[in-house]
């Protein structure tokens, strides 16, 4: 198999917790807790979870926006962690990020062309300003904007045309690796689709890898080639798509591809719902840390946590595979 | 008579040049014990219809139609639209709760959650400090709310979006109403916090015989929790019925389309 583009390896981020007008640390919180991920080049991998689960400190870790606190994170064979300030900049064109709230993304007060040739000032400043210009008008159009947006503001678009804007810039310095967190969340409902068919699009028209960071389930399926589960800091299932939707092997995998409202009258009774909440990364649970809401936990599970086990679709669970969903497939029951 | 009878509902709103409608002529009715569902896109007029009930439009609104909410007994069955200040305030909360969207901004930060929601309880009843305490359990116990006790001098901060919402929900039954307004309850929340919120709503009315309006953006939400539903488009209901004849034969082309677009799982060929 070929070297993954991104390849992520025991990453764990810490912390601390401060209180008072002095600041001092009372302890930490551990967000993210081992965690072992690769991207191929061109492949669509979705990180799905919860509020909290640590996915966004995964994605920020990943591209070093914040330091993480062990592990290892290498994009393209090279350690990201070992580069100073200056060479990760450069190497910074080659994954760049799309943020979830379009509005807030975009500096109010530059234009919508400024805005977009920015990262080209940054990153291509040998080119003339006709040239960039030009290159502007070629990145509205990839995402389907019209060329006369350049001379519009921020507040003059909608919700979906921010947010292709802020896929625009993502695109300008030519990256190899989006990171795309939330990027359909803060948008109506109708617009969404649009959103997930452009970056199905460019994934494959520009050969893009995509990390995407997810709650939506839907939209989960319809762009990942493979899916990776967390809770609370942890990775508890990693699969193919379909393997995943069709036959999860974590029980919190299958409670939440179950929780997930369908449009369907008189499914309601066989929805599961976990009881309790996700407990605090702050005291996290010994043992498995979803013991404490799962419907199947045993004794054991409150002693040992599980490793990531298996061969393509792997699972973090001693009794994996043992829990299914009532009503049976959770995925594809009309195809 | 249902409990409650919405007809020929008009919103309207002062612009440039004129009046701009924003509620066209709803007629909605809500059953005792029943959970119906008011979907709609962003604009289409479903909170203002549920705001109208309780006259929390802004002033400068134009309303006309008539709200009737069925008497309870030894009292007189009167237009909420029309009832002057003095008797909405005697229907708000003791008749008609709301629960609102954001759980993280409609609490008080700087108040722990017991006080807020004995606040509630003391505002429609008069009972001793002690009293309230334990009615404030009870509440809180009827939401589900894990540890209920020991949650009473936590502040808003402490709890998570799902733990707020439960304490919402409390404020919202303090004075036994009949009828619950839930504005997109669980839009904020994530998916298995959500199936917890939908789970209560029906066990309180299971439990309590309440009646709830459930507005909503979500059509799968719709399908899961409610027995009747009315979809509202530019400011009119375009269709409405029993939740299983919308979903199995729309007859209006927005409903379809409306249908046609959410996102399932299984969309996909595996």
């Amino acid at each position: 198999m070929t070297q993954p583009l991104l390849e992520i390896e025991g990453l764990r981020k810490d912390f601390p917790v401060r209180r008072g007008l002095l600041g001092r640390t009372l302890g930490t919180v551990r967000a993210v807790d081992g965690v072992d991920l690769s991207v191929r080049r061109g492949e669509c991998l979705a990180l799905v979870g919860e509020s909290g689960s640590g996915k966004t400190t995964v994605a920020r870790c990943a591209l070093r926006l914040v330091e993480p606190t062990a592990g290892s994170v290498r994009f393209d064979g090279e350690d990201l962690l070992a580069l100073g300030t200056r060479e990760l900049r450069r190497r910074r064109r080659r994954f760049q990020m799309v943020f979830q709230d379009p509005y807030g993304s975009l500096n109010p007060r530059q234009r919508i062309g400024s805005a977009v040739g920015e990262p080209l000032e940054v990153h291509e400043s040998a080119l003339s300003r006709a040239a960039r210009a030009e290159r502007v008008r070629e990145l509205l159009g990839t995402v389907g904007l019209p060329p006369e947006m350049t001379a519009r503001w921020p507040h003059e678009l909608s919700g979906g045309q921010r947010q292709r804007v802020g896929i625009a810039r993502a695109l300008a310095a030519g990256p190899e690796l989006l990171v795309a967190d939330e990027p359909v969340t803060a948008l109506d409902v109708s617009i969404r689709g649009q959103i997930l068919s452009l970056l199905e699009d460019l994934r494959q028209r520009l050969g893009l890898a995509l990390l995407l960071i997810a709650h939506d389930m839907a939209a989960v399926e319809r762009l990942a080639d493979r899916v990776a589960v967390m809770y609370l800091g942890r990775i508890v299932e990693v699969a193919p798509r379909s393997a995943l939707f069709s036959r999860p092997l974590h029980p919190y995998t299958v409670s939440l591809l179950s929780a997930v409202p369908r449009p369907e009258p008189g499914r309601r009774r066989s929805r599961i719902v976990l009881g309790g909440e996700p407990p605090s990364p702050l005291a996290p649970p010994p043992g498995c840390p979803f013991h404490p809401r799962c419907p199947i936990a045993r004794p054991r599970c409150s002693e040992e946590t599980p490793p990531l086990a298996g061969e393509d679709h792997l699972a973090a669970c001693f009794y994996a595979g043992e829990m299914t969903a009532p009503g049976g497939n959770l995925s594809g029951a009309r195809a | 008579m249902a409990l409650l009878e919405i007809d020929g509902l008009e919103v309207a709103f002062p612009a440039a040049g004129g009046w701009v409608p924003a509620v066209r002529g709803v007629s909605l009715s809500i059953g005792r014990g029943e959970i119906v569902g008011l979907v709609g896109e962003s604009g289409s007029g479903k909170s203002l219809t549920a705001l109208s009930v309780l006259q929390l439009l802004p002033p400068r609104a134009r309303v006309a139609g008539s709200i009737r909410l069925e008497a309870r007994p030894g009292e007189e069955t009167s237009d909420l639209l029309a009832a002057p200040e003095r008797e909405i305030r005697r229907v708000r909360g003791r008749r008609i709760g709301i629960v609102f969207q954001e759980p993280s901004t409609a609490l008080d930060p700087v108040w722990p959650v017991g006080f807020q929601v004995a606040e509630a309880v003391r505002a429609h009843r008069k009972l001793s400090r002690r009293e309230a305490r334990e009615e404030v359990v009870r509440l809180l116990d009827l939401v589900a709310l894990a540890d209920a006790r020991r949650r009473l001098d936590d502040y808003p901060h402490q709890l998570s979006g799902g733990q707020r919402q439960r304490v919402l929900i409390a404020m919202a039954l303090a004075a036994g109403p009949d009828l619950l307004l839930a504005d997109e309850p669980t839009t904020a929340l994530d998916v298995t916090i959500q199936a917890q919120i939908l789970e209560l709503l029906e066990s309180l009315r299971t439990g309590l015989g309440l009646s709830v309006l459930l507005i909503t953006h979500d059509l799968a939400v719709v399908a899961e929790t409610c027995d009747r539903m009315a979809v509202m488009h530019a400011g009119r209901i375009v269709e409405e019925g029993k939740v299983e004849d919308v979903f199995r034969a729309p007859s209006h082309p927005y409903t379809r389309q409306l249908l046609a677009a959410v996102p399932r799982l299984g969309g996909l060929p595996s």
